[in-house]
């Protein structure tokens, strides 16, 4: 996948845990929920991975051994290009 | 403690600038029923809760609110990037531009400044998760309004989407209040502040 293609990927796999955990945190023993839950957050660790090897950190605490600090050389999320 | 991650919620693509709409959108920013009045609402309310999946869903959903105050920040700043003076002017845009230029402040639509008074921390688990089931509603009423004056399907999208959030949230809201609720006598659920008094 490209840039944009994997950013998509990883908003669609952080929004399914977004929900889960809002669900979660008032039925915290419903095990299809959690079940749901780990999931998609294998999903999201992948991907997250392969994005920020790729392409630069999505958090200030990623960090693969760059030699320039990528944080503020990678375009900021209101950007329209980040967005395309 | 904050984590900041660099990525919207949900993407804000806009091709069109337009300052005029921008300028309504504007309330969803520091309007009474925006995005940073919830943040700081739940954010507040959070301390004094005496469950603890109250404290978690008022984290939550707090932080997720500043994820949608980032949003509308965006679709804001995309409307009105690369303004003409005669663009400006065209769209009624001057009160703003001469005191913020194109930069993001929190206002409301009408340019009050955003204030405290919009929300209340009132430090009553059941008043405060009764303010925030009204809160998201009001919320959707506003995305509701946004969502007529505009057909620009780049704006229309991520406003649908929030809209869509308020209504989960007020539904997350409500289940967090019935579990409150099923701790505190039926016979009179009002005996005591569950966030205060000793029990």
């Amino acid at each position: 996948m490209n840039r944009s293609g994997l950013l998509r990927a990883i908003q669609i796999a952080d929004f399914a845990l977004v929900e889960a955990n809002l669900f979660l945190d008032s039925h915290p023993n419903d095990e299809n929920a959690l079940r749901y839950y780990g999931t998609y957050k294998a999903r999201l660790d992948a991907l997250t991975e392969d994005y920020v090897n790729r392409f630069g950190p999505l958090c200030a605490r990623q960090y693969a051994g760059w030699n320039s600090w990528k944080w503020v050389e990678t375009p900021f999320p209101w950007a329209p290009e980040a967005n395309a | 403690m904050w984590i900041y991650e660099k990525k919207l919620q949900y993407p804000v693509h806009i091709r069109k600038p337009n300052p005029k709409l921008a300028m309504a959108i504007l309330s969803q920013i520091g309007g009474p029923d925006g995005e940073l009045g919830a943040s700081q609402r739940y954010l507040s309310q959070r301390y004094t809760m005496p469950d603890p999946a109250a404290i978690g869903m008022l984290t939550d959903i707090g932080s997720e609110e500043l994820g949608h105050l980032e949003m509308v920040s965006a679709i804001v700043y995309q409307l009105t990037r690369n303004l003409s003076p005669e663009q400006i002017k065209a769209a009624g845009f001057e009160p703003y531009y001469v005191d913020h230029t194109t930069g993001i402040y929190p206002s409301s639509a009408a340019g009050v400044p955003f204030s405290a008074k919009y929300f209340q921390s009132k430090g009553d688990a059941v008043t405060d998760l009764y303010e925030d089931m009204g809160a998201e509603q009001k919320a959707r009423t506003t995305y509701d309004n946004l969502i007529r004056l505009t057909d620009d399907p780049d704006v229309l999208d991520p406003l649908r989407f929030l809209r869509e959030r308020e209504i989960v949230h007020f539904q997350r809201f409500g289940e967090t209040l019935s579990r409150l609720m099923d701790t505190l006598d039926p016979r009179n659920p009002y005996a005591c502040n569950p966030s205060f008094d000793r029990q």
